[in-house]
């Protein structure tokens, strides 16, 4: 064999196993990376008893939305760090209750972002990719974790009892995919196509079976509010445009017979502890332990809140409360 | 695809190196979207192949249980099952069954739920069978009799999840097959609890298997702990197509026993020598001997008892099968119709310490002499130290663990004959062995009682991969006797420290002979199950460090003692003493003791267990101990039970 020949074969073997390696190497590298960019790192309140005091969001808007899962790391204004590891306070913008879903804003401009699809691209058997930031392993400007797997099954959450519980009732995503660990709770599920398809949900357990769940809560069901929060047109925001009355002109939770749990904390959370008899909050069937969140759409995050918030109404108007019971989320009209 | 040919005639040989770059880099452009393709079809593949079961996957719940369970999966979880004809019969996991319910609901494909009934259970393979009554038409699934299980074939876990019942699928390969003794398939899918009952099945659609919750011998004391792990496990087609009609019928299967005892103690020694006929058992029936060696079982050829075992693991109660044995250097076959109960066993004793010695040349077998005799036994004045047993019956005694597996599993008040050399004399003698149950030896063998204790010392004892504090007492090395006994003593949540507990028995241990290694729980507040197997490592820590006799290793806790009350360390030490049983030959505990969540096994004659309870009488025994005699395990009266007492049990336990 001449040397040139045995130089061309040994450039042609190196070549043809380079392409086979190229070969066997998957598309999910460009989407995980493109994914990434968008899938932020949430740090807030938590820290005692185990829990964490982090959980993961990804961008909604190039203005700087992220929606993540709500959760009590969002009792405090939460930090949030960009894939680059640019750091910013961030506020909470809106919420709803029912999705488990918190909308974010940093004030930043032309962040990539996800958009979001009105149909629901992946049924049971396709291909995903799981990106956050579980056990908050990536910390600056570490990218977020990736993970791959298969939609086990979209199906119906069956989790109304039991320690761990969640106000969601729609569809949901099971992942073929140990995906719902500390941490990973808000972060964003891509298909093969690169398309988000899901937010990974809080850690739960199945209360029908008793074991863990590895599930996303669809996109195409978040759809609607992202948008309506990202437009200002349902915003949790307290407008502080909005003047205090005086006090003999407005609302407060005694008049309305609702005695809260005593305020001994800085941000005590809205419980009620006891409803009076034959009151607005009587005649609306508010019960001991029901927890308020929402007061005519307005977050409530503390007992100051509102009272504040009630002293904006006029004590001869209605008030919409937005009230957890349990793991259920219930309008409820006050009607002084 | 099709443009690749193309791209490769590219990429000859005689072409420049430079082409040869651009291809590569071509091909590794458009490698994302094969990929993608592959991914796609992968996901089309598997959709495709669970809808052909599909309309035959139910989805199966219980309502109305409420008792605890010993793992996380909850008693009353939704599970799957498949229809297999018609008519309406359905088969599920016996999970479904684990506990009484009200009611068994089975969920068709269309949402309409059914009541479902019991119709028989496969114990074996965990299995059992429902009928519903329903107008509906039913799809059955079809059970392939002759399957494809190359391993590492694409396998999907079929089932039905949610308030909806939705398909739920998870993908992996085969991982294995004949596991659990012979009995399922091995796959890495991620199975949960919906996923019980529900098919395995290939790409093609075909039927693998019916997925059970199940954990490898000794695994994890609750047979769903393995959910989600990538270890799961399924009965395979083929096997369920042989058992439907009979279970159809409405028969249970329970899994064949034979009756044999292992001469070698550990399972996976070489060697397939029988040391013990079990009573009353197909292998008795059929003529099997102690003595006999294995070389076939059922067509396979086995080398070890664990290959014994693993080669009978597939056969029913009832299944009849051909085994060939080796016996006086000839060949044999015998065929034996197996049992799904043998009559418990009721351990019997001599009374008497035996020592082995190598044989006078080394293809002569070991020689079994007798040391001493424990006063108050049926051997004393009948048998003497420096007697050579030559045979029990028309056995040739070649070990002290044939011996003494032929005594467990000899025949109560049933006269024996001993071939014995004393003095060069050949004699024979009648004796008849006494039960091991009844009321506690009181007195040592002489041998022992003459011997003086030496120095014995505490010391602390840490294992790498225990939290455990743990400390023991020993004689220094070369100081004192041999065929010391071993007593693991479990201390209470809370209790003191282990050092000054062993201090404290330090009198009675020395003048029994029996080195104490006391262990506190890892957490101060309660025992936990994977504490069993670093209490048996503990065990097996302290044997190499004194001259232990490994038959005299017995587990208590305090509640042993008479006055103490059971607390949690009565119910590990049960738990200990059952789950490591082959470390473990005694177990002392409070008659008041909860019973603790392991599987009970029957007791073994190679390895056999005995318990020491502090009562006078029979009937100061606990509930619990019903089940355990019926299990063949002797229970030892130890009437007002001292430290003292309960020590020289320990070091008696190996006497034969």
């Amino acid at each position: 064999m001449s040397r040139l020949t045995a130089l061309l074969l040994i450039v042609a073997v190196t070549a043809g196993s380079f392409s086979d390696t190229a070969r066997a190497e998957t598309p999910l590298g460009k989407w995980a990376r493109d994914a990434q960019q968008r899938v932020v790192k949430i740090y807030g309140a938590g820290g005692l008893k185990g829990l964490e005091a982090y959980q993961s969001g990804f961008m909604v808007s190039p203005e700087g939305h992220i929606a993540t899962a709500w959760s009590y790391v969002l009792d405090v204004e939460p930090i949030v760090l960009l894939d680059d590891g640019r750091r910013y306070e961030s506020k909470i913008v809106g919420f709803e209750p029912a999705l488990e879903l918190a909308i974010l804003k940093i004030e930043v401009s032309d962040v990539p972002f996800f958009e979001i699809e009105e149909k629901l691209s992946v049924s049971w058997g396709d291909p995903i990719i799981a990106v956050s930031n579980l056990f908050n392993i990536a910390t600056g400007n570490e990218p977020a974790s990736v993970m791959q797997g298969t939609v086990a099954s979209v199906t119906d959450l069956n989790a109304r009892r039991g320690t761990f519980k969640t106000p969601y009732r729609g569809k949901v995503l099971i992942l073929d995919l140990i995906a719902n660990n500390p941490g990973a709770a808000g972060g964003a599920v891509i298909d093969s196509h690169g398309q988000l398809v899901a937010m990974l949900g809080k850690e739960l357990r199945d209360s029908a079976t008793g074991v863990w769940l590895n599930y996303a809560v669809p996109a195409n069901a978040l759809r609607q509010t992202i948008g309506d929060i990202i437009a200002g047109r349902k915003t949790t925001i307290p407008d502080s445009s909005t003047p205090e009355l005086a006090r003999k002109d407005s609302h407060n939770p005694d008049a309305l017979g609702m005695v809260m749990i005593p305020d001994v904390l800085e941000v005590t959370p809205a419980y009620i502890d006891n409803v009076s008899p034959d009151s607005a909050a009587a005649r609306a069937a508010l019960r001991p332990d029901d927890l308020i969140l929402l007061v005519n759409g307005q977050r409530v995050d503390s007992q100051r809140t509102l009272r504040s918030l009630l002293r904006t109404v006029d004590r001869r108007d209605d008030v919409e409360l937005t009230v957890q019971r349990d793991t259920q989320i219930l309008p409820v009209t006050l009607q002084p | 695809m099709n443009r690749m040919p193309r791209l490769s005639s590219f990429c000859s040989p005689v072409a420049v190196p430079l082409l040869t770059i651009a291809c590569t880099l071509i091909l590794g452009v458009r490698t994302g979207s094969a990929d993608n393709e592959y991914r796609q079809a992968m996901a089309k593949a598997v959709r495709e192949a669970a809808n052909r079961v599909l309309p035959s996957v139910v989805s199966i719940e219980i309502i109305g249980t409420a008792q605890a369970t010993a793992g996380e999966v909850e008693q009353d979880a939704p599970t799957s099952g498949v229809v297999i004809d018609p008519e309406g019969f359905l088969l599920a996991s016996s999970i479904v069954v684990q506990r009484p319910s009200a009611s068994i609901l089975a969920v068709l494909p269309d949402g309409s739920r059914h009541a479902a009934k019991v119709i028989a259970r496969d114990y074996h393979r965990d299995l059992v069978i429902l009928k519903i009554d329903t107008e509906k038409e039913l799809k059955a699934i079809e059970f392939p009799a002759t399957l494809d299980l190359k391993i590492g074939k694409t396998t999907v876990a079929v089932g039905r999840y949610g308030g909806d019942a939705s398909p739920i699928v998870s993908r992996g390969v085969l991982s294995g097959a004949e596991r659990l003794d012979g009995v399922a398939l091995q796959t890495d899918a991620r199975v949960s609890p919906a996923f019980y009952g529900g098919p395995l099945i290939d790409l093609y659609g075909q039927v693998l298997g019916i997925l059970i919750p199940a954990v490898a011998s000794g695994g994890a004391p609750d047979p769903t702990s393995w959910y989600d792990s990538g270890i799961a496990f399924a009965i395979p087609s083929d096997v369920i197509l042989k058992k439907i009609g009979r279970l159809k019928s409405g028969n249970d299967i329970k899994p064949g026993l034979i009756g044999i005892a292992s001469k070698t103690k550990d399972p996976y020694d070489d060697g397939t020598e029988i040391s013990a006929v079990r009573k009353r058992s197909p292998a008795e029936a059929s003529g099997i001997k102690a003595g006999d060696e294995v070389i076939e079982v059922d067509g396979r050829p086995v080398r070890r008892h664990q290959e014994i075992k693993q080669a009978l693991g597939r056969f029913d109660a009832g299944d009849s099968i051909r085994i060939k044995l080796r016996r006086d250097g000839k060949e044999i076959e015998i065929e034996t119709e197996l049992a799904d109960t043998i009559p418990p066993l009721q351990p019997q004793r001599l009374g008497i310490l035996a020592s082995e010695q190598p044989g006078e040349t080394e293809n002569d077998e070991a020689q079994v002499f007798v040391d001493d005799v424990v006063p108050g036994t049926v051997a004393e004045g009948k048998l003497e130290p420096g007697d050579r047993i030559l045979k029990l019956g028309d056995t040739d005694v070649t070990s002290i663990g044939a011996l003494r597996s032929l005594l467990i599993s000899a025949e109560p008040d049933t006269e024996l004959v001993l071939s014995l050399t004393r003095q060069e004399n050949d004699q024979t003698i009648k004796i008849t062995p006494d039960s091991i149950s009844g009321p506690a030896l009181n007195e040592m063998p002489k041998q022992w009682a003459d011997a003086k204790p030496g120095n014995w010392k505490s010391e602390e004892i840490k294992l790498p991969d225990a939290g455990n504090a743990a400390a023991f007492l020993a004689p220094e090395p070369g100081d004192g006797d041999q065929s010391l006994g071993l007593l693991v003593l479990l201390l209470n949540p809370g209790q003191d420290a282990p050092r000054k507990i062993v201090d404290e028995w330090r009198e009675a241990a020395m003048a029994a002979g029996v080195v104490l290694c006391a262990i506190a729980p890892e957490d101060a507040r309660r025992w936990q199950p994977k504490e069993l197997n670093a209490i048996a490592n503990f065990a097996a820590a302290v044997i190499k460090k004194a001259p232990i006799n490994p038959t005299a290793v017995a587990v208590a806790a305090p509640g042993a003692i008479s006055g103490i009350d059971a607390e949690a360390a009565d119910s590990m030490a049960l738990a200990v003493a059952i789950s490591q049983s082959s470390t473990f030959f005694g177990v002392s505990v409070s008659p008041k003791t909860r019973s603790p969540a392991v599987r009970l096994k029957e007791n073994d004659p190679s390895a056999a267990l005995q318990f020491l309870l502090p009562v006078s009488a029979d009937q100061e025994l606990p509930e619990w101990s019903l089940a355990i005699q019926r299990m063949g395990y002797p229970i030892v009266r130890g009437g007002d039970t001292t430290i003292l007492k309960l020590l020289n049990w320990v070091r008696l336990l190996q006497a034969i």
